[in-house]
Order: C-alpha cells, then structure tokens, then sequence
C-alpha cells in the first residue's frame, strides 16, 4: 500500500512570489508540518498537489509503501558485459539472496565463475543465442563488481515496471501520456522507516521508489513530467510486495488521511492494506502548466532593437516539441498582418528556448505579436491549454 | 531520604513489637553465614518436644552452637560459617546425632528430628539418614560451590569468576557471566561480606583465586530485599578462615603451550596481517595458612600466590596474488586455506594467468595470498593474590573479622598491527578492606551486624616503550604495507620483499607488479605513541548495618532491618599521548586529528576551567550544528607528553530495607520485605559551578538524582512433606540497576573531543614511510572542518526515574532419594523502565532519559517552570528543551523478556559421586540487551548508542544476544578410594547450548559501524549448537601427620571443538568512514569505494538486501547499492582450544 507520496510543488508565498516547496502529495505523516527536502523547506501540511514541478530535481518522486516490495521485479543488476538483446543489465531470480550475487560476482576469470555460478539462481547468464563475447548462451558473464566485495556495483530499474500515467486536457481533446522513467536515475530502496526526526528527515522514509520521469530528446534524458496534466503513478502488475498483492492507494489516504493506528510502530512491513490490490488511482496530482518567460524583452515592451537577434523565449520548466515550432505565429503591426520574416529555432539540448531573429531587421516604430497558439507542445506532446501572445515595439 | 528514614522507623517498631510479643529468638542467616533448623517431635505421638538442646559442632565453627526447641518444637541455629556439621538433640537420656550435615551461605539447611524417648538410658543414636539439602525458607535460585566441587570440577579458570558458569541460567557473554538473561554488568559481587564490583562498569572488581575461597554463593534470581542493586544475580564469596587447628595448603598450577592446541585461524579479508593468539604458559603457584594466634579467641589465615601468564601471538603477513585460476573444475570445492595454493586452483602462473586483478578464491570469497612470513610477539602478565583475615572472639556473642586483600597485576602487550613497540604496559593493584562485626544481645535476642569496607582498584596504562609516551598515536587506513613495513622498519625483510610494489609492470623484484601486493583496506596499522594513556582510580567506601530479630505472632517472624551506605569515586585520566591521536586515511587522502578539549563556556561567559586546559590555542568552533549556541574552547594541554587532566566522578549510594520471614506454620513460609535505594550521580568536581551549556544554568552538585526506588519483594514457599525434603514456591520483586560510574565520567565529566579534519595536501609533503602526509604536520595548520564530538552536553528528562526489572518465580524442588533433589522452577524478568541517552533532534543534543516515557503531564509541568521563567533567552532555552523533551515519546521502551524453564539434578556429594546437572530452555526477548550494547561491543551502561537515534531502533526487537535457547550443564565427580593406596577422582564439566543470533548490522552515516540493523534481529538464524567437555583427574594420597598430596591433570575441550563464540555481523561497513568532500577529497570516488551507510529495512529478509541503497557520508540516501564484506557471517572469535593444565596440592 501506498503510504505517501513525497514531492515538489510550485506555491505563490504570502509577498506574491512563486516559489517551491516540498509537500506530501498523497498521505501524511504526523510531523508533516515540518517536511523540507534537498533544501526546499515546506511548513505545510499535506494536501494534493495541483502544480507538481514539471522539471523533477532531486529527490526525485519519493513514493513510500507500508510495506516491502519484491525488488526483483523493479531493478536489474549490471553485468561484466552485455548479456541480452537490451544489454548489460540482468533481471535477478526470484529468492536469490545476497549470497547468490556474490556466487556471480567475486570471481573474475570464466573457469571460477563456472564453479559457483550455476543453478537456479545464477544471475548475469548469458541469454545470446551466438554467446556473449565468447561466453557460450547459458553460462556466466559475472555480476560487475569492480570493487569485488560480492555485491553488485549498479542497478537500474526495470524498463516498464514504473512509470506515471498523465492526462492532458479532458473529453475528446484529452492527450493521454504514458510517462517512462529514468532507469538509471530512478531506483527502489526497501529500507528507511516512518519515524522522523530520523537523521535523513521525510526523504528517509522508506521503503520507497524514489522515480525521475524521463523525456527522451534525442541522444539525451530529461527528468520532466508533461505540463498541465493530470498524472498518477503507473506500476507493471508484475510489482507486486512480499505478499504478491499489487501496491494500491487508499482512497481517504489523499490529502489528509493517514496511516491506520497499527501502523504508529517501527515495523511499518505489518501495516494492513487497505485498498483493492492494483487499484492506484487514489493518488493523482496536477502539474505545472507550461510556463514562457522572455529572453532579451517584455511583453508591451516599447523601443525593442531591431537589431538581428531580437529576442527569445524560455520554457521555465519544460523542453517543447519542436515538431511544433512551426506553429508560432508572428504579426506586424496593429492589423495584425502576418509577418513570416522572422527566423525562429530551438536552442541547446534542453530544447527549451527558442531564438527569434531576422536578419534584415524589423521595421522601426513597429508592434509584432507573436502567438503560441494551442498547437504549440511540449515534449510530450501536450498542447498549451490556450494560446499566448507576445507583443513589443521596436524603436525608431 | 525521607523513605529510608520512615522505613527504618517502622523497622524499629517491629522491633519493639517483637519484644512484646516474644522474648524468644533466632538468627538469620547472612551474606556469609548460613543456619540449620527444623522441628523435634516424638517418633510416637508425633507432638513437638519443648526444651530439646541442640548443638551444632564443625571443624568451619570456632565454638560449638547451642539452642533449645521452643514450644513447637522448633529450633534455629545461625550464623554458621559454610561447612560440614554435627547436629546432636539432647533431650532427657537420649542423645540422637545428624553428621554430615551441609551449611551453604545464606541457607537454611532443615534438620528435622524424631526422638524415641522410650529409648532413655543414655544410649547415643545416630541417624543414618541425611539431612535435606532443600532450604525451605529461600526463594532464591542458584548454585552453591564449595571447596569440593572447586577442587574436583575442571573449571577453566583460577579464580571465581569461572566458576559462577555453573549456576542454571548462567552463561559467559565475553565480558564475564551473565544470569537469567541479563548482561554480566549488572550483577553485585561480595567478597566476606565487602561489595567488590567494579564500579567504573560493574565488572568482577576482585577475582580472588579460588584456592583461598571455602564457598560460593551464586543468586540468579529470587532474592529477598537485603540484596539489591543488582538487576543481573549476587555472587557471594566466603574465603577460608583460620581455626583452633592450623591448616593448610601448598599448590601449583601449570598450563604449558605444549598442551595447547593451536587456535583455529579466522583470517580477515583484504589486510596484510593476521594475528592469532596462543597460550604459551600459564602458571601459579602459591600456599594459604590458617590457625590459632589465641585459641578459642584469635584466628588468622593468609595466602599468597602469584601467577604468571604469557601468550604468544602469531603475526602471519601476506600478500594478494595476481596469478591464480582455477584448473580444475571437476575437482569440486574443498576446505581453502589462506596462504598456500588452493586445489582447483592453479599455482602461480604469471604468464597466464596475470591480469592486474587480485585473485579471489572463488569458494570464500576472500582474496588468495601467500603467506609472506610469520612472527611471534609475546604478551606476559603477572598477578600476586594476597589475602590476609583476621578473626577475633571477644566471646560467643560477639565476633569480628578484619579481611585485606591485593591484587597487584602487571602486563605487557606488544603491538600487533604495527611496530611490536607500540604496545601498552598495564600495572593495577586492587585491595579490599573490610571489617565486619556482629553481635548477639539480649540472651541472644537480637543480633547486629555491621560492616565496614573499603574497596580500591588503580590502574596504569602506560607506553611499551617510554621514548613513544610522548607522541601521537597514528592510526594509518586505507594504505599498503609494502609502504609502511619498510618505513616504519618494522616488518621482516620476507615481508617488505614480497609487498614490494615497484609500479614497473616488468619488474623482477614485485612478484606482482599489476596489483598492490599487501594492501590494508579492512585493517588500520598504528604508528607512533600508545594514544589513551590511563591513570584511573576507583573507590567505594561502603558501610552496612543490620539488625535481626525474631518472634512469635501467628506463626514465627524473623525480621531483618537494615540500611547501607556507599560512597563510589572515580578518578579517571583523560590523557593521549603526545596530547592527540590522528586518524590518516592515506586512501582517501584525509586527515583526523583528535585532542580533548574543555568548553569554557558560552562567548562572553567566564567560567573557571580545569587549569590543565589552556587557551594559547584556543580557537572557536564552528557549532552551527548546536543551533544558538557558541562557546570558547580550550585544548587539554597539546604538548607532547603532558599529563593531562583528571575527572573526578562520585555516586552516593543509599539503601534501607526491612523484610520479614514469616513461618505461618513449620512447613509453610511466607517472606515478604520492601527495600528502598536511592543514587546520587554528581557532575565532576571541576564542572561543578560553571555554565551548563545546554541549559545556561550554573550546574550543580548532583547531576541526576534518582530516588523513591521501591522494590517491593514477596515469596511463599510451601513443604509438602514437612520435613524439609520438599518445597513448592513462588517469588515476585522488583530489582533496581545500580548505575557504574562510567556514566560519571562520559556524560557528568564534561568530556569533549575536537576534532579538526584537514586534506592531506594541507598537511605538508608526502613522508616516504606513509605514503602520503604525516598526520603529525597538520597541527597548527588551517583546516576545512571542526567537529565537537559532545560539545552539546546532555540533558536530563526532568521526569527520569531509575531502571528497574521485575522478576516472578514458580518452582519446586524435591528429594527423590537422600541426597538427590530435583527441581523445575520457570522464571520470568523483564524491563518496567530503562535509562539510556535519546537525541530527538537528529543527534545535535542528548537527553538522558527514560525511552518512550514522556506524558502530556509532563509537558504541563515543564510548560509551567517555562510560563515561570521572565528571561526570554531563558525561556528560548527551556521551550527549546521542552520540544526535545517530547521527542522522547515516540522512543521505544526499552524491552527484555526472558523466560526460562530449568531443570535441575543435585547430587551432593555422598557415597563417592557428586553431580550437579541441569537444562534451561530459555528466551531473552526485546530491543535492550542491558547494560553491554553487544552488537557493536560497546561499554557504556545507559549512555550506549541503542536508543540514540529513532532509526538505530528499527528492527532491534528480536532474540537478544544473549539468547540461547537450550543450555545443558552437567558437573560431576567420583571418588574411587583405594585405600591405603589412595584415591583417584574423576571429574567432568560438559556444557552444550545453542548458538548466538546472527544479525545483519550496517553503517550508520554519523555513528560509523554496526549501529544499523538492516535486518530484523536474529533474522539469518543463530550459529551452530555449541558443546564442550572438559575432564579432571586427580589422585590424592594421605601421607603422616595428617598431611594430602594430590597431583591432578585438567583437560579442557578435550575434543578441541573451539566452536563459534561470535561471527562477523558487519554486512555494509563503512569502506570510507566519514569521508567528507574538501579540498582534494572525493569520497564517492575513493579506492575502497563508495561508503556503505544504510538504513534499516524493516520487517525484511536476507533477499531485500540486494536492493538496499546506501546512504552517503552527509546522510542523503543515493541510488547505489550497498555493497557487502565478504567476511559477513564468518567466524570471529572461538572457544579456546584443547588445552591440559597440570597442578599439585599439599594440604595439611
């Protein structure tokens, strides 16, 4: 069962400015006035979160159950090389324990690896079917472990067994975004407890998931969710906890529900489950929309240069789909004439600013408006809920 | 005070009471005395016989005894001093007599007696039968030892403490024997009558030899309320004492290294040294004396036996390879050795097999190594046992004994991972001192007993080699011997050639030039002075006063009021050699140096430090953790070879106690008592005055007062057969912990370390013998990072209260045959409260308290002394504290159950054979073992790290280390007598009992190793069934003038088991402790790897530990996973091996 949900949302303080804080999206805890997280203090008490940070920085999403998870079902462990079609990383047999790890890890040459690698719970097995840089199909690659003290050096989580599931929008319009994670990034760690004021405070509790999500551009990862949706946590019914139900969210667990009396020890692994296994959908939070800032102007900005690189625009808190950029549209002057003179391009990695800049220069003493109209995306493919305008005059 | 006070008053109108009701009287039995009584009636009408005279007679009684039965029939006989005796009844013509009657301490041995008075006429009768050995007045369970069975029974040990394993319940925990489940720590030892536990812990304070003691006295559980401060058992020793008749003894022991089986090997993985200890002789040898100085009026007895011990430790050096490959698969996996090739394995094939890995053998885990070279250093110690008494009779009534004991011991202990110089040499020299007085009144009416003693233990710690005593103790991590042998000249030239790492992969001098041939990842090697140097002295001044009383009111009372005093000081040395100790972790490339500092007291404050402290190089620390508080610091005296400071810890001890038996009826008894204790702890003397920096208050004199201790106590026995072969019982008391006084001197003694932590590059240049920068050029130097280690103080909860344990009894013992009894008792003890320190603000501040207790009445209480306070820094403070203050809720209580069922078989001594056998089936359940933290060895009783942090508690509840299910325990001996020819004994020792609870225990990001269960406890099972035997054999001859020699052979473990004593329970250590970021320093990227902190998985299984994560060295929990020590669940120390001791005794 899902205990609470860990998180970072955007808030309007009390002097009007936007600033962050970490909240617990989902369940409580007794001390919850007091959460801070990786910096970000909080004094508040939990509540759903309507504008979950798009952008995931550390800690991540910190989902924390009542009780354990069989973690061979949500990480992988590396490899001394690539063993199957997705590479270096093996799934780990159910009931294997530590000792069976380190049966696959500490001895570095094949012939010792035979000896005490096999069996049912031999892990890192070369699964080619024309071997694995010569190692036959079926025998030991060994676990990578550098350090060689039996216990395997990384882990990452299991393609599909998490994930979130957001929405975008509603009816006939609604984009619906199935959110991967960042396998390397995102991890599962059974220990941890519910009682702060432990050392480590509310990002301690465990056990937990804690989850990156993972917008793939190009060559590159970025740990953002898709604005302005409506998201919930997406697990494989493969995960399962030691019992073999499915986790679930208690429905009176959202905002300020909590967890049931019982439950008040340190052995947390004895909580009852109250919710339909599988069941996840009493958790939901919202995210932050889509938010613009300029680069180099303001909007109703009078005396703009008309030099070449006029302006940009960033996307605080989120990469764009620039399959979209075409969709912006510029205007010239009142009329609102369309002006197609404007070179317009996604900058840097993060595909997160665009450039505007005309190289013959913009007429002097001339409002231009520019519109992202609702066409215009995000990574993830979800439209700006209405469209946004842009305007300035440029100078004489 | 006003408790005791009041108990005492009322103890004194009993008194009066009783002398009203009833003139008649009895007297106790004592702490080193016990009694003989029953009933006399007439073998045909079955009526008690009023006005028999009884007298007791034995060779252990200076002037024989008299009483006569009252109207019932009843007698009691007192004060007996442990022995075998005479009983003769004399009434009209008939004289009926008991022999061999036995007197153990503190019993009352039932003689019941039927007279034929038809058989007047002057005839003596002498009974045949033997008198019960059940004392149907006691609820106390334990063992009593006599010479006999300390003579007979192969005890691995020469003095008493190695004896007290033979009580049901009992077991050796490593640090001495603990009963019915509690640590061996909270146990009260007497000697003659004199308290001699030690006090800075609570260990055994005077191990007397057992050659000198008549009897031993162990209570584990069921005793009345004369005995307190103990939450463990009471251990009684009576020594010998001279007689009208000199006598005595001349004796030798020897345990030579050619009767020693080798120590069975434990090796530990990537480190160059391993070293294991063997015995090499251990002899002692010695005589006591005991006769008139005026008959029937002065007695003395002394003995005197020194002993001498040396131990040879074998320093195997060893160095990884980089040539190994298993070649032979089919082979399967056999036993590995360390050091030589391993079947299946290759031998070195360096063109082959070389691949810039070390070699792993595949079936342990561990790295393969050559064995480089052995050497032997050799430990030796010596002990002189004194001991000297005197007894004086002014007349029957009224007796006296003055008794002075010395131990003076001495030791030297050569440095093992290191140079051999960097050892210790210890002295200490224990005396006791103790007179005792007890008086008869009032037609030996009442009776007083008082007691007076003395007991003192110094102890010196001093350098191996005085030339080091001057300089810091360096502690090397993370580097490789194949630089510190040869740089610090203290490894063999095999060693230094074979760690030779020349960086040249075509080297012909490294055997392997691609690895770091002897690293020393896992093992520290030390370098320079002795670091802690001791200079200690503890002393208790105890006086004891008791008055006893006996009468007639529905039955028969003996009362017993009492009341003692103890004052207990400690005098310990806070010194380091060279004034600092430096922690060089060549690896990572970090600098720890550690002094003793004294806070002055808050900026601006000026208070009166101890003047070994001084200020020339004061600075101010950085105690942004402490929250608003600053404070000056001052070093303890950093110059080299400085004597330091003292602290000066003092506990007033205060009991009162009244109890009563009361005999309803001849076979019925109920015995009841309450007792009251009181502890005063005092903060040191030089703290006493100044500024709390906690609280900004001037402390005090007391620095935790803890009375109102009521310890109720009840018991009720029943003899069935009313002849005292028999009794059915039941016991119910509450038992106080006496706090040790080490609590004196870490957490009322002001001690603080400051601790600066530099880069290496900022300690000068790399010193060729280190590797890296000598620690030694970092004073003076700017650092990066200052800690405090216990600058915050602690604080003590308001509410706290004393620990206590309640303990129920029910049992039956039975004499199935003349003398063989038979008893099955179950006892039940657990925890109602605990001390130990909280911090419920993430480690920055301590609270002394009770864990889990702290009640919304007493947030109101504080809240008022808060809504009192006009200061508002005060008040600042005090809300502050009160916040703390109710973080001690959601602490667990600290808990330990035990439950046991025992079984026992006695068989005194009668007709050659004696056997004492007994199997407990017990369980030590809870989250608090007591007052020894054995999971991560530490010694600190109520200030451990258990209950210090809310998370070190997850998974603590389980099987304590001290549960051990199944424990059989068989004694026994068998005289053959050859006659004239003499006579051969037999005797055996066999112990089996279950194996200690295996627990998976973790790095903790502030407290370093092994304070994190990352399993619940005893999860992974417990070790294997454990079992020894030990066998004596000893042939005594009579010689003239009443002279014996004996010469006797012990052997022990004879089938050299040396099974598993405790494993390692490290799973994640921290490979890089408390590494911190600075300049030059990446702890993530250290060579050991990354640091292996984690958490607790609560309620997991061994499966759940592949995914735990590790926690970094600033407590953020990171996505990589812990790694595991391939030496987890191994062996790490054993039972001793197989071993003979010869020995031979005159006694005359």
């Amino acid at each position: 069962m899902v205990e609470q949900v860990l998180m970072k949302e955007t808030f309007t303080d009390s002097m009007g400015a936007v600033n962050q804080r970490c909240v617990f999206g989902f369940g409580t805890h007794p001390e919850a006035d007091e959460i801070t997280c990786n910096g970000a203090s909080g004094s508040t008490v939990a509540h759903h979160v309507d504008s979950a940070l798009v952008l995931v920085d550390a800690p991540g999403i910190r989902v924390i159950f009542g009780s354990l998870l069989i973690g061979n079902y949500l990480e992988e462990i590396e490899c001394r090389q690539p063993v199957g079609p997705d590479g270096a990383f093996d799934k780990v047999p159910l009931g294997s324990t530590p000792d069976d790890i380190a049966k696959c890890a500490v001895p570095m040459d094949t012939d010792a690896l035979a000896l005490t690698c096999k069996g049912p719970h031999a892990v890192c097995l070369c699964q080619l079917p024309g071997g694995c840089n010569g190692i036959a199909e079926g025998l030991p690659v060994g676990v990578e472990d550098a350090n060689q003290d039996g216990a395997a050096d990384t882990h990452q989580m299991i393609k599909g067994a998490v994930g979130f599931k957001c929405t975008a929008g509603s009816g006939a319009t609604a984009t619906n975004v199935n959110v991967a994670i960042d396998q390397a990034q995102s991890y599962y760690d059974p220990s941890g407890f519910q009682q702060p004021p432990a050392t480590g405070g509310f990002e301690a509790m465990g056990p937990a998931l804690v989850l990156y999500p993972a917008l793939v551009l190009g060559n590159s990862t970025v740990a953002a969710l898709p604005s302005g949706s409506t998201c919930g946590l997406a697990l494989d019914p493969d995960v399962v906890g030691k019992n073999f139900a499915e986790p679930c969210t208690p429905v009176d667990s959202d905002g300020n529900g909590g967890r049931p009396p019982e439950c008040d020890d340190l052995n947390i692994d004895q909580c009852p489950q109250s919710c339909t296994p599988g069941d996840l959908s009493g958790f939901s939070f919202g995210t932050e929309p889509m938010l613009l800032s300029l680069q180099g102007i303001t909007n109703g900005q009078m005396g703009v240069s008309r030099t070449a690189d006029i302006f940009a625009v960033t996307f605080d808190n989120i990469p764009v789909n620039p399959n979209t950029i075409g969709t912006i549209q510029i205007f010239e002057g009142v009329a609102m004439t369309p002006y197609n003179m404007f070179t317009v391009s996604l900058t840097g990695a993060s595909q997160m600013d665009i450039h505007f800049t005309n190289p013959t220069g913009l007429a002097a003493n001339t409002q231009y408006t520019v519109t992202f109209p609702t066409g215009f995306q995000d990574g993830y493919g979800v439209p700006l809920p209405q469209a946004q305008s842009i305007t300035f005059t440029t100078g004489s | 005070m006003k408790a005791r006070n009041l108990l005492i008053a009322a103890a004194l109108v009993i008194f009066g009471l009783a002398h009203v009701v009833s003139p008649r009287l009895a007297f106790a039995q004592n702490s080193t005395s016990g009694a003989i009584q029953g009933v006399v009636t007439d073998a045909k009408t079955k009526e008690a016989i009023f006005g028999v005279t009884v007298t007791v007679t034995s060779p252990a009684l200076k002037q024989a005894q008299n009483v006569l039965t009252d109207e019932n029939g009843f007698y009691k006989v007192t004060d007996l001093p442990p022995g075998v005796y005479l009983v003769t009844f004399f009434y009209a013509d008939v004289q009926v007599v008991q022999s061999d009657v036995h007197v153990g301490v503190n019993k009352a041995t039932p003689v019941y007696q039927t007279i034929d008075q038809t058989k007047a006429g002057g005839e003596t009768i002498r009974i045949e039968s033997k008198a019960p050995t059940i004392d149907p007045t006691s609820t106390t369970q334990g063992i009593t030892l006599d010479t006999n069975y300390i003579k007979n029974i192969p005890v691995p040990g020469r003095t008493f403490d190695a004896l007290l394993g033979a009580a049901a319940g009992s077991q050796n925990d490593g640090y001495g024997v603990s009963f019915s489940g509690s640590t061996s720590l909270e146990n009260q030892y007497y000697v003659d009558g004199v308290n001699t536990t030690g006090l800075t812990y609570g260990t055994v304070g005077s191990p007397v030899i057992n050659d000198f003691i008549q009897e031993i006295e162990v209570i584990t559980g069921g005793y009345g309320a004369e005995y307190g401060r103990a939450t463990g058992g009471i251990v009684q020793v009576v020594t010998k004492t001279g007689s009208n008749e000199v006598k005595g003894s001349v004796f030798g022991y020897y345990q030579p290294g050619f009767l020693t089986a080798a120590t069975k090997y434990s090796p530990v993985n990537a480190t160059s040294i391993d070293a294991t200890s063997n015995i090499n002789y251990d002899a002692s040898f010695g005589f006591d004396l005991g006769g008139p100085i005026i008959k029937d009026k002065l007695w003395y007895y002394v003995g005197f036996a020194p002993a001498y011990t040396q131990y040879d430790y074998t320093r195997i050096t060893k160095s990884q390879t980089d040539c190994r490959k298993a070649i032979d698969p089919t082979m399967g996996i056999a036993q590995g050795t360390q050091g030589v090739v391993i079947p299946g394995l290759s031998d070195c094939n360096p063109q082959m097999y070389r691949d810039g890995v070390p070699d792993v053998d595949p079936r342990t885990g561990f790295y393969i190594t050559d064995q480089l070279d052995s050497e032997i250093r050799s430990a030796n110690s010596h002990t002189y046992n004194l001991l000297t008494k005197i007894n004086y009779a002014a007349t029957p009534e009224h007796q006296g004994q003055i008794t002075f004991s010395a131990l003076p011991t001495g030791a030297t202990s050569p440095g093992l991972f290191g140079p051999a110089n960097v050892g210790y040499n210890n002295s200490e020299l224990v005396t006791d001192l103790g007179g005792k007085w007890t008086s008869k009144f009032n037609d030996n009416k009442t009776e007083i007993e008082a007691v007076v003693s003395w007991h003192r233990d110094h102890a010196d710690v001093t350098a191996l080699d005085p030339t080091l005593e001057q300089q810091p103790l360096q502690q090397l991590v993370d580097g490789s011997l194949g630089v510190w042998g040869p740089g610090f000249n203290a490894e063999s030239a095999k060693t230094n050639a074979g760690c030779l790492d020349d960086q040249n992969p075509a080297s012909t001098k490294d055997k392997y030039p691609l690895i770091t041939n002897c690293p020393m990842d896992t093992r520290s090697y030390f370098v320079g002075g002795p670091g802690g140097i001791v200079d200690d002295t503890e002393q208790r001044f105890a006086a004891r006063l008791s008055v006893t009383e006996r009468f007639k009111l529905a039955g028969s009372h003996e009362v017993k009021a009492g009341i003692d005093v103890e004052e207990n000081t400690t005098d310990h040395a806070r010194l380091i050699s060279g004034g600092e100790t430096i922690t060089n972790y060549v690896g990572p490339g970090q600098i720890y140096v550690d002094r003793y500092v004294q806070l002055a007291g808050q900026q601006g404050v000026v208070d009166n430090p101890d003047p070994a402290f001084f200020n020339s190089q004061c600075v101010t620390p950085d105690l942004s953790g402490t929250k608003t508080l600053q404070f000056y610091c001052a070093y303890l005296s950093g110059v080299p070879g400085s004597r330091g400071t003292q602290v000066q810890g003092e506990t007033i001890n205060e009991a009162a106690y009244l109890r009563d038996s009361w005999q309803i009826r001849p076979n019925l008894t109920l015995n009841y008592g309450i007792r009251y204790e009181a502890q005063a702890l005092k903060y040191a003397k030089f703290l006493q005055g100044t500024t709390d920096p906690l609280t900004m208050q001037k402390l005090g004199t007391d620095a935790m007062d803890l009375n109102n201790n009521w310890a109720p106590r009840i018991g009720l026995l029943w003899d069935p057969t009313k002849e005292g072969r028999s009794k059915i019982y039941g016991h119910w008391g509450r038992f106080y912990e006496s706090i040790p006084l080490d609590i004196n001197d870490r957490s009322f003694g002001g001690e603080v370390l400051y601790e600066n932590v530099y880069a290496s590059s900022q300690c000068g240049a790399s010193d060729p013998r280190i590797g890296g920068p000598n620690g030694t050029g970092c004073m003076g130097l700017g650092n990066y990072e200052n800690h405090l280690i216990g600058a915050s103080g602690e604080l003590i909860a308001p509410n706290i209260q004393a620990e206590y344990m309640d303990e129920y009894i029910a049992g039956t013992e039975y004499e199935i045959l003349d003398d063989l009894k038979i008893g099955v008792s179950f006892q039940h003890r657990d925890f109602g409260r605990i001390i130990e320190d909280v911090s419920t603000d993430g480690a920055n501040t301590y609270i002394i308290a009770n864990p889990g207790e702290w009640s919304e009445s007493d947030t109101e209480a504080f809240q008022k002394k808060i809504d009192a306070t006009s200061d508002p820094t005060q008040k600042m403070i005090l809300q502050n504290q009160l916040k703390q203050f109710q973080g001690i809720a959601i602490f667990d209580h600290g808990s330990r159950d035990y439950n046991a069922l025992q079984f026992t078989l006695t068989r005194r001594f009668s007709k050659k054979l004696y056997v004492q056998a007994s199997y407990t089936y017990s369980r030590t359940e809870g989250n608090y073992p007591g007052s020894i933290s054995y999971d991560n060895g530490q010694i600190d009783p109520n200030i451990s790290s258990q209950f210090d942090l809310i998370e070190l508690l997850a998974n603590r509840i389980g099987p304590l280390p001290q549960d051990r299910p199944h424990y059989i325990k068989l004694d026994g001996y068998y005289t053959f007598d050859f006659k004239k020819a003499g006579a051969l004994t037999v005797g055996v020792r066999f112990r089996a009992l279950s194996g200690v609870p295996e627990n998976v225990l973790a790095a903790h990001y502030l407290y370093g190793p092994d304070e994190s269960f990352l399993l619940p406890r005893g999860e992974l099972g417990r070790t294997d069934f454990d079992h020894g035997l030990d066998v004596h054999m000893g042939y005594g001859k009579d010689l003239d003038r009443g002279m014996n020699l004996e010469l006797f052979f012990d052997l022990f473990n004879i089938y050299d088991r040396q099974g598993t004593f405790s494993i390692d329970q490290t799973y994640a250590p921290p490979v890089s402790l408390n590494c911190i970021p600075g300049p030059g320093v990446n702890c993530t990227g250290s060579p050991a790897g990354n640091p292996q902190n984690a958490n607790p998985v609560s309620g997991g299984t061994y499966d759940d530990l592949i995914w735990v994560k590790s926690i970094n060295a600033q407590g953020v929990e990171t996505s990589t996973p812990i790694g595991r020590n391939p030496n987890f669940g191994n062996t790490v120390s054993r039972y001793a091996p197989a071993y003979g001791r010869i020995g031979v005794r005159l006694t005359f």
